[in-house]
């Protein structure tokens, strides 16, 4: 073997050497094969003329030679590149076109490849991540549901629990950081003790939490995220053990997390979660926090599951009524972080994919094209004693360098994809991910390039190696031949199918979005500001704060350009809040109740929302204290579903453990998103909220123009008050459908892409038809056919093959949509009307790509195309 | 060219080269020469398929070449059997009887 490899290389290292001892050794058996005939008596010519025929073909007698070598692989290549590059420099145009569609294809996928593979393939950056999983509360009781788990439950979990190694809880919040400069509002997590050990995280400065520092007295510590650490701090490593205050409490920094270490939903923050610190952790009704955990080494997914489901069922007596079927989910951390992108981008690496498909049918049908003007070339070669396998290869070495070329230009393309996709970075991508180019995507890029070339280079090879010496000795005119036409007809018909399945898609997506966008929201994103603004400790609920809020409001409401301000918990679209509620008095509180999304209120809110009022009163200044009988508005949905045909103005009803009279019936408003139905949806007087809210203020102006003068204003009030998150209404409308949006205009572009190359596909097999056909069309205008029926007959053509790639293609479609289903909004896959607009679109292209040959069709000068025969 | 000429198996013409150069070194001409007397003309190589035959023997190591001089004083390539290639020979000898004897008698038995 080694012998061999050895023999192999001397052989090439020495070729020219190897050539000419070929030579000779052939040169010596021809003159002895003369000789031979001499000997006979023949006469020097004619011994020559003999020995020639009788020894054949010398150069083919060296290719075997050199094959025989094993030299004739390296050798063959050099010479075909070679060739390859001469044939390209003769035809710059249509090696740019060639190289530009491969680019596109090529760069399409090595872009969402290498965005796959950060995302779906590599793992979560933690030590062991498989192990890490997220466990939810099970509304569905099927393991269908999520929902946020009340601190009660997961206290049960964790001390039953044998199969988790470590568990903990977290409870986004956002604390105010004061007396270090300009105060402002960072977000962080409440977690147990074990959060950082259940990533196998340990802080780069200082310490973690110590088992005991989630319980009460001993919680007043913080561990700073190092971002946090640098923008904020300067990087001061004297600031461990120095007391910073942190939601108006001064607490410890204990640590500061190493650099490049992302959490996900990345907090800035870390302090301790204490069970049994606040009223709402005695329930289990009150969903608010978030639960991670490590398996033990030894527990598999489904004995956490198992174990779950005996501790939830354990529990069952003590649930609410209405939580009688809940049940535990236990999800892999990983599906959790990317399971949604992760569906996205295998349906637009999908898309890719038949771009790419569509890229190669075109170049194998310009390449096929471009064949029948080379088979008189092959024809010599053959001739000359080149050999099929040699001209296939040939061929086959001419493509895969075209689509090298290609994978080159596209993977600069995919470069610039992956920036852009780095730069709109989807909010739905795991903590930290950049996406980078590595060897594994140019490796990927490479196979890709190599794969294509070989896919659209077979045809033509295949077919113009076919072509034999019969076909040099005739007229030399012949056409294609039908196996050729056969062949880009069956190609033409797959793209302008693929095609179709693409726009079917992206047709779906923008049909969805039309219907998105057509919802009521029930109020009016237009000319709103909104800014978080969080009260907390400084000012506990009492008389303080709700004079406090009011005098912010008044004062914003005194600017000029502003029409009304008011206050809310959560804003729609921008989060939500449930908990249970009740009518008062009667018999089955919890089979009569109902879950409802709530806000506390304050100022103009309703006006400012411009939410319509259908009944009743909106909250006025006296309701808005805690010393007022507590007073609520109901959404239509809430007061249908707790009183249907009844009159709930002035009903008592019973919400977080008081009682609320209603006085006022508001329109619904699309809290959760605009895809989701109208929640039922209560709003209280922020004077009895605990918690932070939003500021929402209408204006008359550009909303954005009016920041500064608010911000000012409440520093007026408090200097020590910061007010974050500033953005309007509108954009946080816009940014709930932003994940639906780009992917229509990622899958949008690859369709155009997918008609585009379609359409020059589908010209470019008609202009050649044409062209083919020049003569019968002669003829038949000599024989006195219209130019109107040349024009039908070309034009039928071209529909014919539109036809059938467009039923094919909707064949594919209806397969093939279904995977869009979660992106869709009240359109089926198989929306009829989608369908047939897009059929139309695509008749009107194909239309229009065969109009222009079949016009050159009626101007063939019968005379002309006959003079040719 | 009219001769009734014996299409080789695949591999035999490999066998016979072996065989042909067991008796000494040779150049290809004089191999070709010889495979025809001894087959009684029934055998007719072309130099189309020796020369490659010859250059894949040596490109495997069962033969060597070098350059000698002819008997009309000529620059000839010989090719000569290496100890592998003598080895391999015999292997090829016991294969093509026992193949050629089972051949045989299955078409006797018919």
């Amino acid at each position: 073997m080694l012998s061999d490899l050895l023999f192999r290389l001397r052989a090439i290292l020495r070729r020219d050497k190897m050539e000419r001892d070929l030579d000779e050794e052939l040169r010596f058996h021809f003159e002895r094969q003369m000789d031979a005939y001499l000997g006979q008596g023949r006469s020097p010519e004619e011994a020559r003329r003999r020995a020639r025929l009788a020894v054949g073909g010398v150069e083919q007698v060296k290719e075997e030679c050199r094959d025989a070598r094993g030299t004739a692989l390296f050798e063959t290549l050099v010479q075909d590149l070679r060739y390859a590059a001469r044939m390209f420099r003769k035809n710059p145009g249509f090696t740019a076109v060639v190289v530009l569609t491969l680019a596109l294809g090529i760069g399409a996928n090595s872009a969402l490849f290498s965005i796959i593979e950060n995302v779906v393939l590599k793992p979560l950056p933690y030590a062991d991540p498989d192990r890490l999983v997220q466990v939810w509360e099970d509304p569905s009781g099927r393991g269908e549901g999520r929902n946020s788990v009340s601190a009660r439950m997961f206290a049960s979990w964790k001390e039953q629990t044998t199969m988790f190694e470590n568990i903990s809880a977290i409870r986004s919040l956002a604390l105010n950081l004061t007396g270090e400069g300009r105060p402002e509002r960072l977000r962080g997590f409440q977690v147990s003790a074990g959060y950082l050990d259940i990533f196998r995280i340990s802080p780069a400065l200082g310490r973690g939490f110590l088992p005991e520092e989630d319980q009460a007295g001993k919680d007043g510590v913080v561990i700073l995220t190092n971002g946090l650490w640098q923008g904020k701090f300067g990087g001061d490593r004297n600031l461990i053990g120095r007391s910073i205050r942190l939601g108006n409490k001064s607490r410890t920094v204990i640590g500061v997390l190493p650099p490049g270490c992302p959490l996900p939903y990345e907090p800035e923050f870390l302090v301790p979660f204490v069970y049994g610190s606040e009223p709402w952790h005695q329930s289990f009704r009150d969903h608010r926090l978030r639960v991670i955990a490590r398996t033990r080494p030894a527990a598999t997914l489904p004995q956490a599951r198992e174990e779950m489901k005996l501790i939830t069922d354990r529990l069952r007596p003590a649930l609410p009524e209405f939580m009688k079927d809940w049940g535990a989910v236990v999800v892999p951390m990983r599906e959790e972080l990317t399971g949604e992108i992760r569906r996205q981008l295998l349906v637009l690496f999908g898309a890719t994919a038949f771009v790419l498909l569509i890229a190669c049918a075109n170049v194998a049908n310009l390449l096929l094209a471009r064949a029948s003007s080379r088979r008189r070339e092959i024809s010599i070669r053959v001739a000359l004693g080149a050999g099929r396998r040699r001209v296939l290869r040939q061929f086959l070495t001419e493509s895969v360098m075209l689509s090298l070329f290609g994978g080159a230009v596209g993977f600069l393309l995919a470069l610039w994809g992956i920036g852009t996709f780095n730069h709109w970075r989807p909010a739905s991508l795991p903590p930290g991910l950049v996406i980078g180019l590595d060897f594994v995507v140019l490796g990927f890029a490479f196979l890709l390039s190599v794969f294509t070339g070989l896919a659209f280079g077979l045809a033509p090879a295949v077919q113009l190696t076919r072509s034999n010496l019969e076909e040099l000795r005739g007229a030399g005119r012949t056409s294609s031949g039908t196996a050729g036409r056969g062949i880009r007809r069956t190609l033409i018909v797959a793209e302008i199918a693929l095609a179709f399945t693409l726009l079917a898609g992206a047709g779906l997506l923008f049909e969805s979005m039309l219907r998105l966008q057509a919802v009521p929201l029930g109020f009016e994103p237009q000319g709103v500001l909104a800014m978080d603004i969080s009260l907390e400790d400084r000012y506990p609920v009492g008389e303080r704060r709700v004079s406090f809020y009011r005098e912010v409001l008044r004062q914003i409401e005194s600017l000029p350009g502003v029409d009304a301000a008011g206050m809310a918990t959560t804003l729609p679209m921008a989060g939500s809040t449930d908990n249970f509620i009740s009518v008062e008095g009667r018999p089955n509180q919890y089979e009569s109740g109902a879950s409802t999304d709530y806000d506390f209120v304050a100022g103009n809110y309703f006006r400012a929302m411009r939410i319509r009022l259908a009944r009743g009163r909106v909250f006025s200044e006296h309701d808005d204290s805690v010393k007022a009988p507590g007073a609520v508005i109901l959404n239509n949905s809430l007061a249908q579903m707790l009183f249907t045909a009844e009159d709930p103005l002035g009903r008592q009803v019973r919400f977080v453990g008081e009682k609320w009279e209603v006085v006022g019936i508001v329109a619904d408003v699309q809290q959760r998103g605009l895809d989701r139905h109208a929640t039922n949806h209560v709003y209280l007087p922020q004077a009895f909220s605990p918690l932070s809210g939003s500021l929402v203020i209408r204006t008359e102006v550009d909303p954005s123009s009016l920041t500064e003068g608010i911000r000012r204003k409440i520093f007026t009030i408090d200097p020590d008050q910061p007010v974050s998150n500033i953005r309007t209404l509108e954009q946080i409308v816009a940014s709930s459908v932003v994940d639906r949006r780009s992917m229509l205009m990622v899958l949008g572009l690859f369709a155009t892409t997918a008609l585009v190359l379609a359409a020059i596909g589908l010209y470019g097999v008609i202009a050649f038809s044409v062209t083919e056909r020049s003569q019968e069309i002669g003829v038949r205008m000599a024989l006195g056919a219209t130019r109107l029926r040349i024009l039908t007959m070309v034009l039928g053509e071209g529909i014919r093959l539109t036809g059938i790639g467009a039923i094919t293609g909707l064949l594919g479609a209806l397969a093939v949509t279904r995977v869009l289903s979660r992106l869709l909004f009240r359109v089926t896959p198989t929306d009829p009307i989608t369908l047939s607009s897009v059929i139309l679109v695509l008749v009107a292209v194909a239309l229009f790509a065969c109009y222009l040959p079949a016009r050159r069709a009626t101007e063939v000068d019968p005379m002309a195309a006959l003079r040719c025969e | 060219m009219s001769y009734t000429r014996l299409d080789l198996p695949q591999g035999t013409l490999d066998l016979l080269i072996l065989k042909t150069l067991a008796l000494g070194a040779q150049h290809g001409w004089a191999v070709a020469q010889r495979l025809q007397q001894v087959s009684s003309e029934a055998l007719q190589v072309q130099q189309g398929t020796l020369y490659p035959a010859l250059h894949r023997l040596e490109r495997r190591g069962w033969i060597k070449s070098r350059w000698g001089t002819s008997d009309n004083n000529r620059r000839a390539k010989y090719y000569e059997l290496t100890r592998q290639g003598r080895k391999q020979l015999e292997i090829e000898q016991v294969n093509w009887q026992r193949l050629t004897c089972a051949v045989t008698q299955v078409l006797e038995s018919a």
